[in-house]
């Protein structure tokens, strides 16, 4: 590293220092207010903001009458992911998913939680496709909130999909339609 | 106070290489213990939940990436390692690749590797899929192929009375797939082997070439654990065993240098009828092309609408279509220019960084067998009557007619350019070979510098071994034992779900 970084370094460190108390101070009540808030919403990983986020995003991904209910399933089937497994890297969907209402503000919007839902659309429609910069790493929450929205038994039969055991329940029902109508 | 386990030999991993050697060596005789960092889901409590499966059998709940974050890397993280997830491809390693190992040092003698692949291959049942299995997709592939003059072939696959059910990578619910938590798992543990789940393994203790410990900590509740052995195997996988090797600053110079992948992504293909595809086996057909292959895959719906490629309203349109819809991956084996090492975060963070970084970008020569790959999957796709080809870039690249592909070199630059690149097959970052310099193993996959310390996973493969490794690392752990364990395995192994339905079939015929 060159001398004049760490001459930077050490000098923002520095200027830092008054903040530190303060920022733990604001830190520790937001974390205090999102543990109490996720008892309140009945999560399990996700805090109240990020599960809020994914919400409002999910809306937008759905259409129809039934879009608030099927975005807040949707929240509750990411939170079932996320709190299934222990891993190092899962904080960062975490903070992903708190930072996805800041999003639109690197485009020159207001956060997403001010947005009408025309206009959550209209932003994501128009930005929520980029792959790169800033925005790309946001479009990537995407993948986080499909996981969320084609995981539910109601998504699976409405695109036409049938599992293997309701598949199987039928064959057997047809079956023993058979039979019954070779032994009548 | 830390809790010590004392045992004889210590196997890192659960999957395809720990599960082989462990069962050896306990069937042997030996005191055996394995340490997996992931729990152990039985059969029983598995289901058709995606979301449930995933977060409990893949390693971060799937959502391994490198440090691009352009590229997934899929592995296991239970009992049984990732050959619980895979969809039951049995490949031999090809006799090229073979032979270009044995020019690096790593000589496989191909009598006794054959002997290796026998037994894997009578325990795992690997078999032909028969054609009633197989989804209605691939007979439309292989008809696409076989227009345009080219011959794909059907897979052989490690399952006993498979239902065709079409959900492998999530694990088998009906216990017919046999990977390593059906069969050489119980088998080891019928001999004595002590398997204890949710365990990572932190650190290796060390003093003057010799292991002394394993330091692990559970993983439920971070108690520590201290697992002394007189020796070592380290099969964590091509991601973990360097992690677990630089952490313990074994072959830091070395470890993690030289990671390859069967990388890829998944196209679409859409027809004018429902196909339903999602019905039977998810694999069908595959073709070997000159630097790819092409391995038609259908995935239940939540996989499925992670991989398709599409914007907000274009994705939804396209998932309303999906019974119309059908897939297939193009994969490449790339050259050994990965590297796993531990980031700064690790060291200046250790608790928010607590894992490897994963750095890959796909060579240019690699990316060329890749447009190969997806122009020539869409020729043999619009060939079977599909009415519009996805190819998975980020900007979108719809196919309706063959003159359309003349632009794909355009549109892929880079593996940034692909919305789903990806791998589930890491290979290499502990590479087994002569040259001291550059390989972490000698051939005996013996750790260079150490007298009781063992790798022996994908991670010891010098390059990619260009088709789903399972088999391949099954048998070198079978073949390694003789060094590892200073023993010659049985001709024949005659215990296992594959061995008990054969000999009842025997006696049922025998009495019919």
């Amino acid at each position: 590293m060159r001398p004049i970084r760490i001459v930077i370094m050490l000098v923002a460190a520095v200027a830092a220092l008054p903040f530190i108390p303060l920022a733990a101070v604001i830190l520790s009540g937001f974390f205090l207010w999102q543990a109490r808030g996720r008892e309140r919403d009945g999560y399990r990983y996700l805090w109240p903001a990020s599960g809020r986020n994914v919400r409002l995003y999910s809306e937008v991904l759905f259409e129809g009458p039934n879009a608030a209910e099927a975005a807040y399933r949707a929240a509750q089937r990411l939170d079932i992911y996320l709190s299934g497994f222990p891993s190092p890297r899962k904080w960062r969907l975490q903070l992903l998913l708190v930072m996805l209402d800041c999003a639109p503000c690197f485009a020159g919007h207001r956060p997403f939680s001010w947005m009408s839902l025309e206009r959550r659309r209209a932003f994501c429609r128009e930005h929520l496709v980029s792959s790169t910069g800033v925005l790309g790493i946001f479009s990537r929450s995407k993948q986080l909130l499909r996981l969320g929205t084609y995981s539910s038994a109601e998504s699976q039969a409405r695109i036409g999909y049938r599992t293997f055991e309701r598949k199987r329940k039928r064959a057997t029902t047809e079956r023993l339609a058979v039979a019954a109508l070779a032994q009548a | 106070m830390t809790r010590e386990i004392r045992t004889r030999f210590a196997v890192v991993g659960s999957g395809a290489g720990g599960s082989v050697v462990a069962y050896h060596l306990a069937r042997a005789g030996e005191r055996v213990v394995v340490i997996e960092r992931g729990r152990r889901v039985p059969t029983e409590s598995m289901n058709a939940d995606e979301v449930a499966m995933v977060s409990a059998l893949y390693k971060d709940g799937g959502s391994q990436m490198n440090t691009g974050l352009d590229m997934f890397v899929l592995q296991g993280s239970c009992v049984g390692g990732t050959t619980v997830l895979t969809n039951g491809v049995c490949f031999r390693l090809p006799d090229r690749v073979r032979r270009t190992w044995a020019r690096d040092g790593f000589e496989l003698d191909p009598a006794q590797l054959e002997e290796s692949y026998a037994r894997v291959e009578s325990v795992l049942n690997v078999q032909p899929l028969p054609e009633r299995l197989q989804n209605s997709a691939a007979p439309r592939l292989r008809d696409g192929f076989r227009a345009l003059g080219l011959e794909p072939r059907g897979f052989h696959k490690n399952f006993l009375h498979c239902l065709g059910c079409g959900s492998c990578n999530i694990g088998c619910r009906f216990g017919r797939k046999l990977d390593a938590a059906q069969t050489w798992i119980p088998m080891a543990e019928s001999h004595g082997c002590e398997v204890l789940p949710d365990l990572e393994a932190v650190r290796i203790e060390h003093h003057r070439g010799h292991a002394t410990a394993i330091l692990c900590r559970r993983m439920s509740n971070g108690e520590p654990i201290a697992v002394r052995a007189e020796r070592f195997v380290v099969s964590g996988g091509a991601i973990n065993t360097p992690e677990l090797l630089l952490r313990s600053k074994i072959a830091p110079s070395l470890a993690g240098i030289g990671t390859s992948f069967n990388a890829g992504a998944i196209a679409f293909a859409e027809y004018p009828e429902p196909l339903d595809a999602f019905e039977g086996d998810q694999m069908g057909v595959w073709y070997a092309g000159d630097g790819y292959v092409i391995e038609q895959i259908h995935n239940p719906p939540l996989s499925f609408a992670l991989t398709l490629p599409g914007g907000m309203d274009t994705h939804r349109a396209r998932m309303e279509r999906y019974r119309y819809l059908t897939s297939a991956g193009v994969l490449v084996p790339t050259r050994p220019v990965g590297r796993v090492f531990l980031g700064l975060g690790h060291r200046l963070l250790p608790r928010l960084f607590n894992h490897a970084e994963i750095e890959f970008e796909l060579p240019e020569s690699d990316l060329a067998s890749l447009r190969e790959g997806f122009r020539t999957l869409a020729r043999a796709y619009l060939a079977s009557g599909a009415t519009q080809v996805f190819i998975p870039f980020h900007e979108p690249a719809v196919v309706r007619s063959e003159s359309e592909l003349e632009d794909l070199d355009r549109r892929l630059r880079s593996q940034k350019d692909i919305a789903n690149f990806g791998s589930s097959h890491p290979q290499g970052g502990a590479c087994a070979g002569s040259d001291p310099k550059r390989h972490v193993c000698s051939p005996d996959l013996r750790v260079r510098g150490f007298d009781n310390l063992y790798v022996c996973d994908a991670s010891v493969f010098p390059s990619s071994a260009e088709v789903n490794p399972q088999l391949p690392i099954m048998a070198i752990a079978d073949y390694a034992v003789r060094s590892i364990g200073g023993f010659v395995p049985p001709l024949r192994i005659e215990e296992g779900p594959a061995h008990r339905a054969r000999t009842q079939f025997a006696a049922s015929a025998e009495a019919f």
